[in-house]
């Protein structure tokens, strides 16, 4: 009880000090006179007898300290007291200051930049409206056991036949990073592209910043389409609204490494977040067999939560191009990217 | 050094207030200087003791409720802060003062042993 009293007693004092100040230094002064009377009476002068005084009194200042360090909370008040304290020292000594200071940028610096990176692959969402949901599919021998099966792929022909077969996903498409070469005013480029089908940006659920994105029909059909990166948009473009539609002479003469494949194509804009150069372009449907090499498959799942084993079950009985020894695995497409992410430096 | 000075002890920690309590429910309302007066009277001066050091005690006493200052003025017409004891000092002086004779018994026996 005596505790509590006192605790709240000593809180309230932080804020009525210079009461509790005052009222000290009165009670000091009378004490003293007191004792000034004491010593005179014996028969010393008055000054002596208030040297004396404070001789017997002990240091002012002192027991001043100790009534304030018994009367309430030193820590607050001492604050102020504590850093001009510090500055001093650390005026005197600038070898230990500038080790001390380099030392704490160091490693403020190193775990903000562990912490941007793991923000950034590992936490922040995808910027796609559900990406909980959009996962990649790859086929994997049966009864392999391998490591790196989490991201394998899927051959462009039988990317073609899970669009047509499977059916547990709202929306499927085949993707594939490819370097292109953009040419036309100002220097050539070699860009980061992704060669992908139109159901992908269905899939992704994104929509572009100006125009269109390109669709499954026009990818069959061969027709020259190219989605810009938010970022290519602005350093290579400057940002121009009238970069849509084809007509512009600057865009019409490259667009693959492969010139027979140049031709004119229209551009849109979106914002590509994380991807700062990467272009996505469709020119050519895939062709039957030749394709090959890294395609994967980019889907959105039906039904709320992702249920690996399901999907797989749909995907590999409805696909019987992809033969019998393989089987469709699914990861979610955040894992893929944060493995992919690295490596996607502008070109 | 004197042998006075030699001799002379250092107060055990927490005793202190016990000795105010003491002090203000013999004597009645006291102020600080009264206090140290006695205290050097009463410990033939044995305890080197500055008077500034009494204030913490005073505050701290006064924070639990113990004891309670008023200013007043001596019969010399010097204004002084009065303390006086209350119920819950009262109280609290029985219980120090059993706790403090179980403690120095205790010691005693111990040093008795030892010998």
């Amino acid at each position: 009880m005596e505790r509590l009293r006192r605790f709240f007693l000593k809180l309230y004092l932080l804020f009525a000090n210079s009461k509790v100040e005052a009222e000290l230094a009165r009670e000091i002064g009378a004490h003293l006179a007191l004792l000034e009377d004491e010593y005179v009476r014996q028969g010393m002068t008055p000054e002596e007898a208030r040297r004396a005084a404070k001789l017997a009194y002990g240091g002012v200042e002192q027991a001043k300290q100790r009534h304030r360090d018994e009367r309430t909370f030193q820590g607050p008040s001492q604050i102020p007291q504590d850093i001009r304290y510090t500055f001093r020292q650390l005026r005197k000594s600038p070898g230990f200051t500038v080790t001390a200071v380099l030392m704490l940028a160091l490693g403020i610096g190193a775990t903000t930049a562990v912490f941007s990176i793991v923000e950034g692959v590992l936490l922040r969402p995808l910027p796609f409206p559900d990406p909980d949901r959009l996962v990649t599919l790859g086929d994997v021998l049966e009864g392999s056991h391998c490591a790196s099966c989490a991201h394998s792929s899927v051959t462009a022909p039988d990317i073609r036949n899970y669009m047509r077969d499977a059916q547990s996903f709202s929306h499927l498409g085949g993707y594939r990073g490819r370097l292109f070469e953009l040419s036309g005013p100002g220097d050539p480029a070699a860009v980061n592209g992704t060669r992908m089908s139109g159901e992908v940006f269905a899939a992704l659920g994104v929509q572009p910043l100006l125009g269109r994105t390109f669709t499954q029909q026009e990818d069959e059909e061969g027709q020259q389409v190219a989605v810009l990166s938010y970022g290519m948009w602005r350093s290579r473009f400057h940002g121009d609204a009238n970069v849509l539609g084809g007509q512009d002479p600057s865009l019409s003469q490259a667009l693959h490494r492969d010139r027979r494949d140049a031709a004119r194509f229209r551009v849109s804009a979106q914002p590509w977040a994380c991807e700062p150069e990467r272009v996505l372009a469709s020119a050519q449907p895939p062709a039957g067999g030749i394709y090959g090499g890294q395609c994967g498959v980019v889907e959105l799942s039906h039904g709320g939560a992702l249920k690996a084993r399901h999907h797989r079950r749909a995907g590999a009985e409805r696909c019987g191009a992809s033969g019998p020894g393989y089987d469709a695995r699914l990861s979610g497409l955040h894992a893929q990217s944060s493995y992919s992410r690295g490596g996607d430096a502008a070109a | 050094m004197s042998n006075k000075e030699k001799e002379s002890i250092q107060l055990l920690q927490g005793t202190l207030d016990l000795i105010v309590l003491r002090t203000l429910a013999t004597m009645g309302p006291q102020h600080a200087y009264q206090i140290a007066t006695r205290l050097q009277q009463i410990s033939d001066r044995l305890l080197n003791l500055n008077q500034g050091t009494l204030y913490p005690a005073l505050v701290r006493l006064e924070q639990y409720g113990w004891i309670k200052g008023n200013w007043g003025r001596t019969e010399s017409n010097r204004e002084a802060k009065y303390y006086e004891i209350t119920k819950a000092g009262q109280k609290a002086l029985g219980e120090e003062t059993q706790t403090w004779r179980r403690m120095s018994a205790l010691v005693e026996r111990l040093l008795l042993e030892e010998s």
